[in-house]
């Protein structure tokens, strides 16, 4: 099920987020069109143009969605279907038509009967906070543990310590930092599982991060696929791993002791990564 | 002492300029003249740093900032003047009804979920965007490196080529501002300080939408609230289709959509009534600016809101016409330079 939820999750997610704001949405029209004719006239620009606006985006969106997204699982290639479905999210004027139409709805209600404004009011509550939180949120929710780099702060504060923060532009950095992350390319491609968030954590989490926390570091991320594990080619040979300062990698295997033999030293580790500082 | 800078730096910035900014350019309520003073201060900004950035690129970053401050305190002064000059005497208000039992508690629903929010945006350490991720960078590198956009937001390489969308939408280069006027370390201004002004800049403007929806009915527009702050409060998690709205409160995106382009569409509104006067020109004119300066996106989506509000004030209200056709293009125009620009750099012929 959890498999299920990461994997396929992610495109019927998106459907099923985008077709609840719209029914939603279209809910929240008819009720401007039924209860909202007094604020409407001379104001048709407040309805038109949202509705132009959202027609123009989320229908041609959608299509694209539904075309691109549902070979994405096999296709491998979350990025594009994120940034394609992302532009769905695009329906600036859905929180404000929405809001306009339950508003409406409960003053229609309450000049009838104030028990049913106030079953009504519960009911809007529920639809509105309780339709939102969706299981696979929920679930993202739940794996957010690899997403929180605590250790990327003391990482930065450990370089900053020692190499300083100002650097002249026209010079070398500071300190140079390489990132390693030894994964499966299949496991990255198939975004799920727990060697997946590992990943994420160090390249996104840790990686990334790294620089809003400390300006003058030079950042090089390798990745090592499955076949690389176990032997340093010339990808990531003892040349190369020569040049930088401080590594930080997830692997403890093969990669670990051949930086131990070439001059570098643990000085973090937790359960995730391992920092290794540059000592000869 | 520091903090005392950043604080008043931040006070200044946010608060002060825009309202002053605001009564230079516009006349109605205090809402609308520091929403209008916002936008059209980061307007001013972009009007000023793209060229600089464009034409001065090795030129020192915090020399772009002091002419910027120099030319909003100059535009506060102006609009200090004109409000004292032009300050209505005090009328006494007539007196309004008091809260309703309905009202009151709709209003504590409001006011706690407000909250929570805020203490939720402003808790947040998380990192999950890559804009997010590369914003910040590039604030601490303009910085540090007194360059704007110097260096590769994720790899911190050299910038040998500056991208175009850093470039023309210079909204880090705002906050860039900030943080090197106030000392204020990249991190707290995004993570802190500007979500949380944000946040409270949306639920302003969603007042302000509501009000002239509503024609200020008060128990609406308090309903109006509560159930824009629920529907934030629902679809607070990311990957919902309302995300752009809670979770990555500092982006330009975020800020185009539910603040520039609401307050386009009810100040157009509001200017249907009015005579075509240089001054609403002006003000449409800083907003659109404000709009590019913020994002690249809003060469697209605000233009097509504005050809929206053309089409429909064309087919559904006969009225008014000449006033929305010349205040959209008006409001259009650093959109299509903004567009020119981008393909112009595309091309290779910046």
């Amino acid at each position: 099920m959890r498999d299920y939820i990461i994997t396929y999750g992610q495109t019927y997610h998106y459907l099923w987020s985008s077709t609840l704001v719209l029914l939603m949405y279209v809910a929240s029209v008819y009720m401007i069109c039924i209860e909202g004719k007094t604020y409407i006239a001379g104001k048709k620009m407040f309805i038109a143009v949202p509705v132009l606006s959202i027609l123009s985006i989320h229908f041609p969106m959608t299509f694209m969605l539904i075309y691109k997204g549902m070979s994405l699982v096999n296709s491998a290639d979350p990025k594009y279907a994120y940034l394609s479905i992302s532009s769905i999210k695009w329906l600036m004027f859905l929180p404000f038509v929405t809001a306009v139409g339950s508003t409406l709805f409960l003053c229609s209600i309450k000049s009838k009967s104030k028990w049913k404004y106030l079953c009504a009011s519960i009911l809007i509550l529920f639809v509105l906070w309780g339709f939102g939180r969706r299981l696979p949120d929920w679930e993202r929710e739940l794996n957010r543990k690899y997403r929180i780099p605590n250790k990327t702060i003391e990482i930065a504060e450990y370089i900053r310590e020692e190499k300083g923060e100002q650097i002249d532009i026209n010079k070398d950095y500071a300190a140079k930092v390489m990132i390693i992350s030894a994964i499966d390319r299949d496991v990255i491609l198939s975004g799920q599982g727990e060697d997946y968030d590992i990943y994420t954590y160090i390249q996104w989490g840790v990686g990334r991060s790294l620089r809003q926390y400390i300006s003058s570091v030079e950042v090089e991320y390798v990745e090592l696929s499955a076949k690389d594990k176990h032997t340093m080619d010339d990808s990531l040979g003892v040349d190369k791993i020569c040049k930088y300062d401080y590594i930080i990698c997830n692997c403890d295997n093969y990669v670990c002791r051949e930086l131990v033999n070439n001059g570098f030293d643990i000085v973090m580790r937790d359960d995730t990564l391992l920092f290794f500082k540059r000592i000869q | 002492m520091n903090i005392i800078r950043a604080v008043l730096v931040c006070l200044y910035m946010l608060i002060i300029a825009p309202y002053l900014i605001g009564n230079l350019l516009c006349r109605d309520d205090h809402v609308y003249r520091f929403l209008v003073g916002y936008i059209s201060e980061v307007g001013f900004f972009g009007m000023l740093a793209i060229p600089y950035i464009i034409l001065y690129r090795q030129s020192s970053f915090r020399t772009l900032c002091y002419i910027f401050v120099s030319f909003v305190a100059v535009l506060s002064v102006v609009g200090l003047f004109i409000a004292y000059t032009k300050r209505e005497k005090s009328k006494k208000k007539p007196d309004q009804d008091k809260l309703t039992m309905a009202e009151f508690v709709c209003i504590s629903i409001f006011t706690l979920l407000v909250v929570f929010q805020l203490f939720r945006v402003v808790g947040t350490t998380e990192f999950e965007y890559s804009d997010e991720m590369a914003y910040i960078p590039i604030i601490n590198d303009t910085v540090y490196m007194d360059r704007y956009y110097p260096k590769d937001e994720l790899t911190g390489k050299i910038a040998t080529m500056s991208s175009p969308k850093r470039l023309l939408a210079p909204w880090p280069g705002f906050l860039a501002c900030i943080s090197a006027l106030g000392e204020i370390h990249a991190l707290a201004l995004c993570k802190i300080i500007i979500p949380a002004y944000m946040l409270m800049l949306f639920y302003i403007c969603s007042y302000a939408f509501a009000r002239c929806f509503f024609n200020g009915q008060r128990e609406k527009v308090i309903l109006f609230l509560v159930s824009v702050s629920l529907i934030v409060e629902a679809f607070w998690l990311s990957n919902s289709a309302f995300y752009y709205i809670a979770y990555p409160v500092m982006w330009g995106k975020m800020a185009l959509g539910y603040i520039v382009m609401p307050i386009v569409l009810v100040y157009l509104q509001k200017k249907k009534t009015n005579n075509i006067s240089i001054e609403t020109c002006a003000c449409f004119l800083f907003i659109g600016a404000g709009a590019a300066t913020m994002s690249l996106m809003s060469a697209a989506y605000l233009s097509m809101e504005l050809f929206f509000c053309i089409v429909t004030v064309f087919f559904l209200e006969k009225t008014y016409r000449a006033r929305i056709l010349v205040y959209s293009t008006i409001c259009a125009i650093p959109l299509l330079t903004q567009g020119i620009l981008l393909m112009c750099m595309e091309e290779g012929l910046l």
